[in-house]
């Protein structure tokens, strides 16, 4: 499965890209929103991370951008950073299939839904 | 002036009577006459008389009539002619030494000289010269005796008669004098009498301050005059628009009693400043006010100098007596009564004064009690002088503390001490109860002393300010704390989580690798509490208030702890946590500053390191859950225990605490429907126990 990782922390990526690696799939990175929005149309990913908080275009922005086509071809997991509020509002959840806050507690365990997603479309598809 | 001369002509005739000493002789028959002329003109010793040779007794009364003679010589031959003369003139001059010259001389007719004339000799024709010269002198001597003695008794008579003339006319005099003392001490006594009437007059209208009873005075004080009516007295007060200005006191039913003030137009009641004997307008005013004729008026103004001087010029008062006197009569009594118009012009001035004074008073109470602060005018030994009902709605004591805070001393931080040492207002706080006070204190400056001795003090109550103030501070303090926390948890959680995350997939690939593997997993674990500290710091400081949440006592402890690291590390930490199963309703941010709030308190309280102690459980009758903060301190004396949880108690530093820790944290649970209590032992430390109602249950394997 092709997966676009965008995000501005190199760490967070790089987790991200080495977990979904190990479990034997083509992960595809992004540093901000501007260049996400890019590689996205390009590659067209199945699945994609996006950041909320980004430099350039912010998360729900780049998704706002896309091309509605290839919009709903991608899976679309929204990851923002805990702030003590509450920042699921209803606004973000609708424009992604999944709200995940970070922090990850376990990392295979995101890798897990994230998987579970794809299945869910693909099966749609089929 | 004739009669002077006259008197002077008696006067020397008189003196030449006196000097002329004289000797009468009676010898019709010529018996002895030339031997006793020749005898009397021979010696010396008789040159000062003269000698009268009288014929009869007729010359001789015409003689002694004249005056004294001081030697009767009668010579004849038979005594009876001599006795005849000799009675005569023992009758007309007794002093006269009285010679009889007879022929013969029977014994009877000796003693009848003698007894009956009072003759001093009775010689006989034989008798020789030598004898009669010498009887002659004899006779001289004794008439000049009897003479003198005569003149003494005169003199004695006359003194005599001048001292009882004398006496008579002093009794006379005395008499009058006595009559004309009684008459005046009579006069006095009246006058005296009026005086005191006066006085005692004066003195009822000074004891008394009403017009009504005034007005009973001036009317008993007049009762004496017959044909005048009970006195009226009408009066104009000071000008106000919503109450009239004119007021009638009159006597009705055995009493006075105001009208009370009404409006009689500008027409009616006209106050002239002169007494006026006959005032058909007030009569007619006054008819139309008693609704009954008034016959003649005298109305008299009062002066009332001093309530003008006191800027109510429009006060006036003139007193109506309705008369029936005669001209003659009304006089009279004006002249009377004007010796009392005077205290009762001053009576009546004070009065109005009094009134005034009253009503002005009244006015100051009102707007003292109309404020909404305590107020109080307090003297140098904290003496409450006057105090506003607002003061005074508590139990009113001598001292202004033991009144207003319930103190046996003086508030701390009361104002007034150094209001009244240097005469400036001053403004403090004061803590009363579970209220805070800001007090002002301003100096009364009373005329006359440089001292100031007396405050007003006024009493804010700032609690409700005070609360919002540092409730405010204490959300923007923590709203702060929240921004920050939230940045700097966006910043490190990134690389926290990339962290563990990528920590994680390395644990997962070196599973082989069993050193780098247990490496990696500390890592993990580490991160992994990192965050944590983080999301709790971010519950914790997040200023959003939140919904209450099921959760137990001891997630909240747990939370807790690690923002309290530095604060506990002097001391021994022991945590009991049980019952983690039983949840509570809370809002876990504010109920984690309970917590955060007590273990602060309770460090602090053990300055020198202790032992701290939390626990929770389920108490006995399962339906309550209690968290135990306890720590090994002082203990709280028993003065202050019932203060610890009133708002802006305080024994920390300014800098260490606002006071307002314990007030909200019980506020805190008290919203959540809990309680919080103190137990307390000196020496041994301090218990606070914070008890919730226990919700539900958490259920097995839930998260």
């Amino acid at each position: 499965m092709k997966i676009l990782i965008i995000d501005d922390e190199p760490l967070v990526r790089r987790s991200l890209m080495r977990a979904l690696i190990s479990r034997g799939h083509q992960v595809i990175e992004s540093v901000d929103g501007i260049q996400g929005l890019e590689v996205w149309t390009k590659e067209q990913p199945e699945l994609a991370f996006v950041d909320v908080l980004m430099p350039g275009l912010t998360g729900p922005q780049v998704i706002q951008n896309l091309d509605q086509k290839i919009r709903e071809k991608t899976k679309i997991i929204l990851m923002s950073a805990y702030t003590g509020g509450d920042q699921a509002s209803p606004k973000l959840i609708e424009n992604a299939d999944l709200f995940l806050l970070k922090p990850f507690d376990d990392i295979f365990r995101v890798v897990e839904v994230a998987e579970g997603l794809m299945k869910e479309n693909s099966g749609k598809i089929n | 002036m004739p009669k002077t001369q006259k008197d002077s002509q008696n006067g020397s005739f008189s003196r030449e009577l006196e000097k002329q000493k004289r000797i009468v002789l009676i010898d019709t028959h010529q018996y002895m006459e030339s031997v006793l002329t020749a005898e009397i003109s021979a010696g010396s010793f008789f040159n000062q008389y003269q000698l009268i040779k009288l014929n009869n007794t007729e010359e001789l009364v015409q003689y002694l009539s004249l005056g004294d003679t001081d030697i009767l010589i009668a010579v004849d031959e038979k005594p009876d002619h001599i006795f005849a003369i000799f009675e005569l003139s023992l009758q007309l001059s007794p002093h006269t030494a009285r010679i009889m010259i007879v022929k013969d001389w029977t014994e009877k007719n000796v003693r009848d000289s003698i007894n009956r004339v009072h003759a001093f000799r009775a010689l006989s024709f034989s008798i020789s010269p030598q004898e009669i010269r010498m009887h002659l002198q004899t006779a001289c001597v004794e008439a000049e005796l009897s003479r003198s003695q005569a003149r003494l008794m005169k003199e004695a008579s006359k003194q005599n008669r001048e001292l009882e003339t004398l006496t008579l006319s002093l009794e006379k005099t005395v008499e009058d004098r006595t009559i004309h003392i009684r008459q005046s001490k009579d006069e006095m006594d009246a006058k005296l009498d009026l005086v005191r009437q006066l006085i005692r007059f004066i003195k009822e209208l000074s004891q008394n301050i009403s017009f009504e009873e005034l007005m009973d005075h001036v009317r008993k004080y007049m009762k004496k005059f017959v044909r005048l009516g009970d006195p009226i007295l009408v009066l104009r007060d000071e000008i106000r628009e919503d109450m009239g200005q004119v007021e009638i006191i009159s006597y009705r039913s055995g009493a006075y009693w105001s009208s009370g003030l009404m409006n009689a137009g500008r027409e009616h009641f006209q106050f002239s400043e002169k007494t006026i004997l006959n005032d058909k307008e007030m009569s007619r005013d006054l008819a139309n006010y008693f609704g009954r004729p008034f016959i003649r008026v005298v109305s008299i103004p009062l002066q009332v100098k001093l309530i003008r001087k006191f800027g109510f010029s429009e006060v006036a008062a003139i007193l109506c007596i309705e008369s029936s006197m005669t001209e003659s009569e009304q006089l009279l009594f004006l002249d009377h009564f004007s010796k009392v118009l005077l205290p009762v012009s001053v009576a009546i001035d004070r009065s109005f004064l009094q009134r005034a004074l009253a009503r002005q008073s009244y006015r100051w109470e009102r707007t003292f009690n109309g404020l909404r602060d305590p107020l109080a005018i307090v003297d140098v030994d904290y003496h409450v002088l006057h105090s506003n009902s607002k003061f005074s709605e508590r139990i009113v004591h001598r001292h202004c503390y033991e009144s207003f805070a319930q103190r046996t001393s003086p508030c701390d931080g009361c104002p007034m001490i150094q209001t009244l040492s240097d005469g400036s207002p001053r403004t403090n706080q004061i803590q009363v109860g579970g209220h805070l006070y800001e007090v002002s204190s301003y100096p009364i400056h009373l005329s006359g002393s440089a001292k100031t001795s007396t405050v007003v003090n006024q009493y804010v109550d700032v609690t409700q300010a005070r609360q919002l103030y540092v409730r405010m501070l204490q959300s923007e303090k923590m709203s702060a704390l929240g921004l920050l926390a939230g940045n700097i948890a966006h910043e490190l959680n990134n690389p926290l989580s990339g962290i563990r995350n990528l920590t994680q997939v390395m644990i997962e690939e070196s599973k082989d690798q069993s050193q780098l593997n247990n490496d990696l997993k500390e890592i993990e674990k580490a991160a992994a509490r990192s965050q944590m500290i983080i999301k709790n710091l971010l519950e914790f400081s997040s200023g959003t208030p939140k919904k209450l949440q099921e959760i137990s006592l001891a997630e909240i402890v747990d939370r807790t702890m690690p923002l309290l690291k530095t604060t506990i590390r002097n001391h021994r930490c022991y945590l009991h946590l049980e019952d983690r199963e039983t949840l509570v309703a809370a809002d876990p941010q504010l109920m984690q500053q309970v917590v955060f709030n007590l273990v602060t308190n309770a460090c602090q309280a053990m300055k020198d390191g202790g032992n701290l102690e939390i626990i929770t459980h389920v108490i006995q009758d399962g339906q309550q859950v209690e968290l135990i903060i306890s720590d090994s301190g002082p203990g709280i004396p028993e003065t202050i225990r019932e203060k610890i949880f009133e708002p802006f108690f305080t024994t920390k530093n300014e800098s260490q605490g606002t006071g307002l820790g314990l007030s909200l944290s019980l506020e805190i649970i008290k919203k959540m429907g809990g309680h919080i209590r103190l137990e307390t032992e000196m020496n041994k430390g301090s218990q606070f126990i914070v008890t919730l109602p226990f919700v539900s249950r958490k259920k097995e394997g839930s998260e």
